[in-house]
């Protein structure tokens, strides 16, 4: 590695095992790391001369991004193409509230730098895909799973497993973590925990089921522990072992993961290149579903101007009464989906019924449900109360 | 070579309006217990989990002890001195639904199974009742479902009998966040009361009875308005009166005291479920008192028992196990931690699946079999590498559910 601070007198330099050397302002910033006998020079060198890949710089990536910075490792390489939201800054305390527009990748970039100047940071603005996952690995010695999606965890795990790279995985929902060692060259990997992905729609995501904010800083945190204990090459990392975090309880569990031999990353090696992983997590049939499936639609502008004419219209909500208290709209009653069936039998149908919900998802399904149940005059209000609020009434909050 | 029973008893709700002191309800919260005679010991020893934790009863007053040895006397046997309790609960604390009757009914069965005393459940539901004094609760807890408890006059003789229940109807339960005292809720209540209020109260016990069984709105309306006891006892429920009028203002047909407070009970048709639960939450949190609201898949059963006689060379087939689930599943059942049995992995997650309709699909797919995204575990151990559903339990193994989560 050539980038090192050259510009710094440099200590320890006489060594010829092909690790940096440190400078003096180096050295006396990674003392609390020196002065630990396990770590030592050496170690710290190992760390400046690790190269460790970040997927994702969101929830997970934030605390993986400061720490690895501060421990001093010396080239971080981020993907992530998202931009800053005001919704990210509850959890992802890589970014500020002064970055909210920008790219994650600069904002993470600036972050970095400030944290410790001596990390070199790769940054690669763009979605990891089967086209560019083995070049983007590559050149990195560990690769850190920090994505919020099943297909890009399929995608890096392959990746990990065909490159012969360890995946410090993580993963998280509104209390739970779970976080392991995947890919090592005797360990399983994460197709040995779950050979296959759910069904899209039935495990929400962080956005649509939410997270408790300091959870990514719980289980980001172990996974950068990890990282350096390989980097390092001490005590027992997570190889082998699912660690569960349950933040409620303060229960942390480890139960044991086994190589399958019948897996078909690590265990056959059927799978010798990637595969398209949309396709593989069933997202692709469920948007062609989705298109086969649609129902009648009406706009939240085109609503607001049918209840001003007077319109005798039923405004149904099937969200849950936890999001019907953070916002909703005049005149709707609440039904929560589940509860849509029974309220069929109460519903009259010789009025307009237009449903609701937050994004417009769950309302379809309500209007498929009630049109199955012989509704005729049923309409999916399009992108929810999330629209109404863009389009008609800027003052009821967004979630 | 040692003995073992698990008993699981039902919440109850009681004193629903016209029904006071008559008149309960299985409430779908559990408390489970497992007795163990423990001959290596020479005392009796209890564990609290969930709720009971906020108990601080020494042994010898804790109802579970109580209730059990209420069983040994009235059966003529000895109570055993070397007894291991462990006791979990997701019923409430001294929110009127039932708790101690819950624990009582639990020792007395726990000592019947344990002893053979050979009681049966009119029995069960008579010495709990004497320890306890609240036959109401105790029918139900026994019994299941709504039932009518009678004391004959003047004596302890305990008459229970099943009642009706619409299928159309749902019992709501709001509990907020602050006990009320059973003995004080008692001292409110007047000794006597004026003749023309005793009529009307006949007649709201009869108006209760045939609208459980019909649905009867106008009916069900009236009976809820009890006249016995919520007007001296509302005083010590701070938003009582908004609670019930938003329940009422969400499609509920009224709603009532459960027990002596501070739950407050509603019935509505089962449709207006969601919302009612979610309108009295509401108005209880306008008043600054946080609350849960819940709905009672009614009726619930009454208590259910396991029981099994084990030493190192005889293994009984249908192990008691734990079964632990994630936050976000335990909202389907009753609790992160659930007792189940079986003689595999399989058979204990069907038991689960058939107490926990919802919870089902989430646990294996519609042929029973285990889904590629949710792994069990073993006492840590993958079942995949052990059989799978076929994998054998033991007495007491703890299986965990991990499903496969995304967030980043």
């Amino acid at each position: 590695m050539t980038h090192t601070a050259t510009e710094l007198p440099t200590v320890a330099s006489s060594h010829d095992d092909g690790l940096p050397t440190l400078g003096t302002e180096e050295v006396l910033r990674y003392s609390r790391h020196l002065i630990i006998p396990d770590v030592g020079l050496t170690g710290q060198r190992q760390l400046k001369n690790a190269r460790v890949l970040l997927v994702g710089a969101g929830g997970l990536g934030s605390p993986l991004a400061l720490y690895l910075a501060a421990a001093g490792v010396g080239t971080i390489g981020l993907v992530d193409f998202d931009v800053v939201d005001l919704t990210n800054l509850q959890r992802q305390i890589l970014h500020g509230t002064k970055d909210v527009g920008r790219p994650k990748l600069a904002s993470a970039t600036d972050r970095i730098r400030d944290v410790n100047p001596h990390v070199h940071v790769e940054g690669f603005e763009t979605r990891l895909t089967s086209a560019n996952a083995l070049d983007i690995l590559r050149d990195f010695d560990i690769v850190v799973d920090g994505t919020d999606n099943f297909p890009t965890r399929y995608l890096t795990n392959d990746a990990c497993v065909l490159l012969g790279k360890p995946n410090v995985y993580g993963s998280i929902f509104r209390f739970e973590g779970q976080a392991s060692v995947f890919a090592t060259a005797d360990g399983p990997c994460y197709r040995c925990l779950f050979p296959e992905p759910p069904p899209p729609g039935l495990v929400p995501s962080c956005a649509e089921g939410g997270v408790l904010g300091v959870l990514p800083g719980l289980i980001g945190t172990i996974q950068a522990t990890e990282t350096i204990k390989l980097v390092l090459g001490i005590g027992e990392p997570l190889v082998g072992r699912l660690l569960l975090v349950d933040a409620l309880t303060v229960r942390f569990h480890t139960v044991k993961l086994r190589r399958d031999p019948s897996c078909p990353a690590c265990g056959t090696r059927a799978i010798r290149e990637l595969v398209d992983y949309e396709e593989f997590c069933g997202i692709r049939q469920a948007e062609a579903q989705q298109l086969a499936d649609a129902v009648p639609e009406i706009t939240p502008v085109e609503l607001a101007e049918r209840r001003r004419r007077g319109d005798d219209l039923d405004l149904i909500d099937v969200r849950e009464p936890h999001e019907w208290e953070i916002a909703h709209i005049p005149g709707a009653r609440l039904i929560p989906l589940a509860t849509v069936a029974d309220a069929a039998l109460t519903l009259d149908r010789s009025r307009d019924i237009v449903v609701h919900c937050k994004g417009g998802i769950r309302s379809a399904k309500a209007v498929r449900q009630l049109r199955a149940a012989g509704f005729s005059r049923v309409w999916n209000l399009s992108g929810g109360i999330t629209r109404w609020s863009e389009d008609v009434d800027p003052s009821t909050p967004r979630y | 070579m040692s003995r073992r029973v698990h008993v699981r008893v039902p919440a109850s709700t009681s004193n629903i309006g016209g029904g006071f002191d008559c008149v309960g309800i299985a409430v779908d919260r559990w408390l489970s217990v497992a007795v163990t005679l423990d001959l290596s010991r020479d005392d009796v020893c209890i564990t609290r989990e969930g709720t009971l934790c906020e108990l601080d009863a020494t042994p010898d007053d804790d109802r579970i002890i109580v209730g059990f040895r209420a069983a040994c006397r009235h059966a003529g046997a000895r109570a055993p001195r070397r007894l291991r309790v462990r006791a979990r609960s997701a019923i409430p604390i001294a929110r009127g639904l039932g708790s101690s009757a819950a624990a009582s009914v639990a020792g007395a069965v726990a000592a019947n199974a344990l002893l053979d005393l050979a009681l049966d459940d009119q029995a069960i539901a008579g010495i709990a009742a004497a320890v306890e004094g609240h036959p109401d609760n105790v029918a139900p807890a026994v019994f299941g479902g709504a039932t009518l408890a009678l004391s004959a006059s003047g004596s302890k003789a305990l008459t229970v009998r099943p009642l009706t229940v619409s299928t159309e109807l749902a019992l709501i339960l709001a509990v907020p966040d602050f006990p009320v005292e059973t003995t004080r809720a008692r001292a409110l209540l007047p000794s006597t009361v004026s003749h023309p209020i005793a009529s009307r109260a006949a007649a709201l016990g009869a108006a209760l009875i045939h609208g459980l069984a019909t649905g009867d709105a106008g009916l069900l309306a009236a009976a809820l308005d009890d006249v016995l006891h919520v007007p001296y006892r509302r005083q010590l429920v701070r938003g009582f009166d908004a609670v019930v009028s938003a329940a009422r203002g969400a499609g509920a047909y009224g709603a009532t005291l459960s027990g002596s407070g501070s739950t407050i009970a509603a019935v509505a048709p089962r449709t207006f479920a969601v919302a009612v639960c979610h309108a009295m939450r509401s108005a209880w949190r306008d008043v600054g008192v946080d609350a849960q609201a819940f709905e009672s898949r009614t009726p619930a059963r009454g208590y259910a028992l396991r029981t099994r006689s084990h030493s190192l060379l005889k293994r009984s087939p249908l192990m008691p196990v734990t079964l632990h689930l994630p936050t976000v599943l335990a909202k389907l059942a009753d609790g992160k931690a659930i007792e189940t049995r079986g003689s595999t992995v399989g058979e204990a997650v069907a038991d689960v699946a058939a107490r926990y309709p919802s919870l089902a699909p989430r646990l294996r797919d519609d042929t029973g079999k285990p889904y590629p995204f949710v792994t069990f575990y073993l006492n840590d151990e993958d079942i995949r590498f052990h059989g799978g559903f076929e994998a054998r339990l033991a007495d007491g193994d703890e299986l965990t559910v991990v499903p496969a989560i995304a967030g980043g």
